[in-house]
């Protein structure tokens, strides 16, 4: 026990480290728990209560968002200059800041004020539940935003469930319907069950070393892996490997990665397209920075260590020399991902084949797209160890794609909520002739399909372009080549296949004959409904043309893997 | 006193805790079941997280389970609106009742269980009438087929 | 502090013991009480796990959950103990067993799974239990007594340390530059996720003011007719109502 003297040096430290190095950095999150608190106090008060919540909501993540963008421009190396790692440890350790939280966090911020008013104009929540629903939704962007930033196992585990607890009720939000409550019945079970085991891994992993912050982990794994020549490990692999493939568990099922998938199919059908939408694009893009913070954290020991800042090349040598020590734990993790990818890209096209309901085709598509996103992640984890300016492009390559992700995903959620709305249906085969009637809108459904199977003058194109170089440059560089070279042709040959499904919905929409009776009115591209589906569908197009600047953002986050 | 290997043997009553509590997850078909096996599972990581907690000398494994506890309250919230939302719907707690959602190829898991007490003529609760019938709509009150 | 908590629970056991006159010192009661405890919280787990009962189940997780709280006590670990016994045994399962009995009115449901099921059921679990107890046997170092003995009672560390401040160091044998992680992010953040999943719930408890069908009701009504054919989605007839006194308790009784 420290003497009453300490404490108060205990204190102060405490006090600075908080106020002056963290919360700084931690302004979007701030922003968000704020507009969380204002949009019940909105509830409490009369003259508030005629203000709509969705306003308050989309002003608070109006700051996010600035906020979000003034930390991104800040970072070293922002437009040409050359992109420095820099990371730095906030609240004690537990999370950490560098270019891929500045990105991420940025991104999710943009998707939440796109995402307001898309939700305002859809009408999903009406104006009773809007102030719950935004409530939810931030709840669950916060819990994402920590997921992205996360350096501590604990942050991981209270990550994932803040983002997991409210998608769940979010996944319920049609109260008045069976399939709403079976999709929330049933992710909830899945989910309950998938985080347990996540957090048996974890208890695995933290316990066999020593420690939950993930660079100490990271060491302490290089000590383990030094001591392998010396043959007294006794039965330490065994345990790694487990806690390993549990952790993985937990992340698999965040991403819906086969074989832990089959709750992704049913939970879009029965919850509204709306929440789709977030559940695929917001929740899919923390998921992966989670996936490339434990990769990097326990593949490769950062530089710097805390404390020993005056002699950073010598604590860049030891490093380096864990780094190499790491080698086998990377290949283990650079074969669980890409086996993962392989398997999740397939069989998430395949199973797309049959089906009828909109929602659950964009599911399965949401499924593919996790298996590309897992490629590259593979591949920037094969890299990381020998090469890494490679696995910098291969990082920039997953998070180029997250961008252009966010369009073309909520676009096409965004079409099928307003299609409902106008068609009172959600199959495909109601789709029939739409061209006749809204052919705005099935311009925007075919731009945002073709650039989600990826091909040319759209944004998805270069997004599946530079994951692919990617691959190829790992199968010239690294050394998992086999499984490099099997990840690029499943990848292409999934393309070819994806061509089939895409485009059956626009042959629906243009080539079939109209219906006579059919219900609702035509959807023009001139109205709010037009509107959102236009911003969406716009920034597919230009990023497509002009992808350059978007790439260098992505580049800064890349720099995060050095 | 601590000749016993704390660790070990608390790291393996963990392990049959939680394996308990998956078993009981993925077997039994009651949805309230289900969420204590959840609970269950937790406290096989609670139990080795403690463990480990004193093995290392360290105090994060304890936070750590203070924090499991929290979260898993909240969890338990939300699963018990479910499953009474759920209730009211179907008047029954079996997880089979659940399969709308499904691949459109696949068939339903058949039970031959289930139309048993489907058939069952239902039971009301009898209580002698008092006062006059409150107003509202008699059809909007809940009428379960089974309970 | 364990021994503390250790001799206090084992004085107790005790009482009937000396009466027996068995030499008590030869006894290590740390072992005896943990023999003790991890059997009761593995054949009350057992009981979860099978019984067949929702009442009873609930039961077992209680007892279940109480004597792991005593396995807590036992690894020094008092405040995750007393926190084991009033949050998660008096609150979490209260509310549960709250759910059980809002659901069961009439005599208790029993869903008993297939004995296939149960027979694939124990296959996986065993091998599930094997694969565990194997990692868990499998490390030498990890059969000998822990590094430390705890010598301070934990909650004023445990405190601190959720209000960020570390005052006990990081342990002997840790590696330098270690870095001492105060948790009082995770301490304030979880009271937001409390308060959105408290909202979250609420939401979805309450019921909803609106009589006009929303144009995605509509929709979703005109699905279910087209799934009618399955049997549990739309019950066949419900029974004639016998009269305006049962209306009034089965509407009262909710």
């Amino acid at each position: 026990m420290n003497s009453v003297s300490d404490l108060g040096s205990i204190v102060s430290r405490s006090l600075h480290d908080t106020l002056a190095l963290s919360l700084p950095l931690f302004r979007p999150e701030l922003c968000l728990a704020v507009t969380v608190v204002l949009l019940l106090l909105c509830r409490m008060l009369p003259v508030l209560k005629m203000l709509d919540s969705a306003w308050v909501a989309l002003g608070g993540a109006a700051f996010a968002l600035f906020y979000a963008w003034s930390d991104l421009r800040g970072l070293p190396g922002w437009l040409g200059g050359d992109a420095l790692a820099s990371r730095q440890e906030i609240f004690t350790g537990l999370l950490v800041f560098d270019s891929l939280t500045a990105y991420i966090r940025l991104l999710l911020m943009a998707f939440l004020v796109l995402y307001i008013p898309f939700t305002k104009v859809s009408g999903i929540p009406d104006r009773e539940d809007g102030a719950d629903f935004y409530t939810l939704v931030l709840g669950a962007t916060l819990g994402m935003c920590l997921m992205a930033s996360a350096n501590h196992l604990l942050m991981v585990f209270m990550a994932v469930e803040m983002a997991s607890v409210p998608s769940y009720a979010l996944a319920g939000l049609l109260k008045g319907r069976r399939a709403s409550s079976e999709a929330a019945i049933k992710y909830a079970v899945y989910g309950a069950g998938a985080s347990g085991i996540m957090l048996y891994g974890m208890s695995l992993l933290a316990g066999l070393l020593g420690s939950c912050h993930l660079p100490t982990m990271a060491r302490q794994l290089a000590g383990l892996a030094g001591a392998i020549p010396a043959g007294n490990l006794g039965g330490v692999e065994m345990v790694l490997v487990l806690g390993g493939l549990m952790l993985a568990v937990g992340l698999a099922f965040k991403l819906s990665a086969v074989p832990f998938h089959f709750w992704c199919p049913d939970v879009f059908e029965g919850a509204a397209a709306e929440v789709g939408g977030f559940l695929s694009v917001a929740s899919k893009t923390a998921a992966v920075a989670l996936l490339l913070r434990i990769a990097f954290g326990l593949g490769m020991p950062v530089a710097v260590l805390p404390g020993a800042d005056s002699s950073s090349a010598l604590a860049g040598q030891a490093a380096a020399l864990q780094g190499a020590l790491l080698g086998d734990a990377r290949h283990f993790m650079v074969a669980t991902i890409g086996l993962m990818a392989a398997l999740t890209c397939t069989l998430g096209n395949l199973a797309a084949y049959g089906q009828n309901n909109m929602k659950r085709l964009l599911a399965y598509s949401t499924i593919a797209h996790a298996g590309y996103l897992l490629m590259g992640v593979a591949a920037a984890v094969a890299l990381s160890g020998s090469h890494p300016a490679s696995a910098r492009t291969a990082v920039s390559a997953v998070a180029f794609y997250l961008a252009t992700y966010l369009f073309m995903n909520l676009g096409a959620f965004a079409i099928v909520a307003f299609l409902r709305n106008a068609l009172r249906s959600e199959e495909i085969a109601s789709y029939a002739g739409l061209i006749r009637t809204s052919p705005g809108i099935v311009v925007a459904t075919g731009v945002v399909l073709v650039s989600l199977i990826g091909l040319p003058p759209l944004a998805g194109f270069w997004s599946k372009f530079l994951i692919f170089s990617a691959l190829v440059e790992a199968i010239s560089l690294s050394a998992e080549r086999p499984l490099m070279l099997v990840l690029l042709v499943v990848g292409g040959l999934n393309t070819v296949f994806s061509l089939y499904y895409y485009l059956r919905v626009l042959k629906v929409m243009t080539f079939d004959p109209l219906p006579a009776d059919r219900p609702g009115e035509a959807l023009s591209l001139v109205s709010f409904p037009g509107a959102i589906v236009t911003a969406l569908a716009v920034p597919v197009v230009m990023l497509g043309i002009f992808w350059s600047g978007l790439y260098a953002c992505a580049q800064l986050a890349g720099a995060f893997a050095s | 006193m601590m000749s016993l290997p704390m660790l070990h043997n608390a790291l393996l009553v963990g392990a049959m805790l939680f394996s308990l509590g998956l078993v009981g997850i993925l077997t039994r078909r009651n949805l309230i079941v289900m969420f204590l096996c959840a609970e269950l599972m937790l406290q096989g990581v609670s139990v080795s997280l403690v463990a480990w907690s004193r093995y290392h000398g360290d105090w994060g494994g304890q936070v750590l389970v203070i924090f499991v506890l929290t979260v898993a309250a909240c969890e338990a919230a939300v699963a018990l609106v479910f499953v009474l939302q759920a209730f009211a719907r179907t008047g029954r707690l079996d997880a089979a009742a659940w399969q709308t959602l499904r691949e459109a190829t696949l068939p339903r898991v058949m039970d031959s269980k289930l139309p048993a007490d489907d058939t069952l003529a239902p039971s009301w609760p009898t209580l002698s009438p008092a006062g006059v019938l409150p107003p509202g709509d008699p059809q909007e009150s809940l009428q379960r087929e089974h309970v | 502090m364990g021994n503390e908590s250790m001799i206090s629970l084992s004085g107790m056991v005790m009482a009937p013991v000396l009466a027996a006159g068995l030499p008590l010192a030869a006894i290590n009661w740390h072992s005896v009480l943990f023999l003790l405890f991890a059997s009761l919280a593995s054949i009350f787990a057992v009981g979860v796990v099978l019984a067949d009962n929702v009442v009873r189940m609930a039961l077992y997780l209680v007892f279940s959950l109480a004597a792991t709280a005593g396995l807590f006590f036992l690894a020094g670990a008092e405040f995750i103990g007393a926190m084991q016994l009033m949050i998660y045994v008096g609150g979490t399962l209260v509310l549960l067993v709250f759910g059980v009995m809002l659901t069961a009115q009439a005599p208790f449901v029993s869903i008993k799974p297939s004995a296939a099921d149960r027979a694939l059921a124990g296959l996986a679990g065993s091998s599930l239990l094997v694969v565990l107890l194997a990692a868990a046997l499998s490390v030498d170092s990890w059969q000998r007594p822990g590094l430390s003995e705890v010598t301070a009672p934990t909650a004023t560390p445990l405190g601190m340390a959720l209000l960020g401040m570390r005052v006990d160091g990081p342990a002997a044998g840790a590696a330098t530059g270690a870095v001492a992680n105060g948790y009082l992010l995770p301490f304030e953040i979880v009271s937001i996720h409390l308060l959105v999943v408290l909202v979250g719930a609420a939401y979805l408890a309450r019921a909803k003011r609106r009589r006009t069908p929303r144009p995605i009701d509509a929709a979703a009504s005109a699905v279910s007719v087209v799934e009618g054919s399955t049997r549990v989605e739309l019950p066949a007839a419900l029974p004639p109502r016998s009269g305006s006194a049962s209306a009034l308790v089965s509407g009262g009784s909710k």
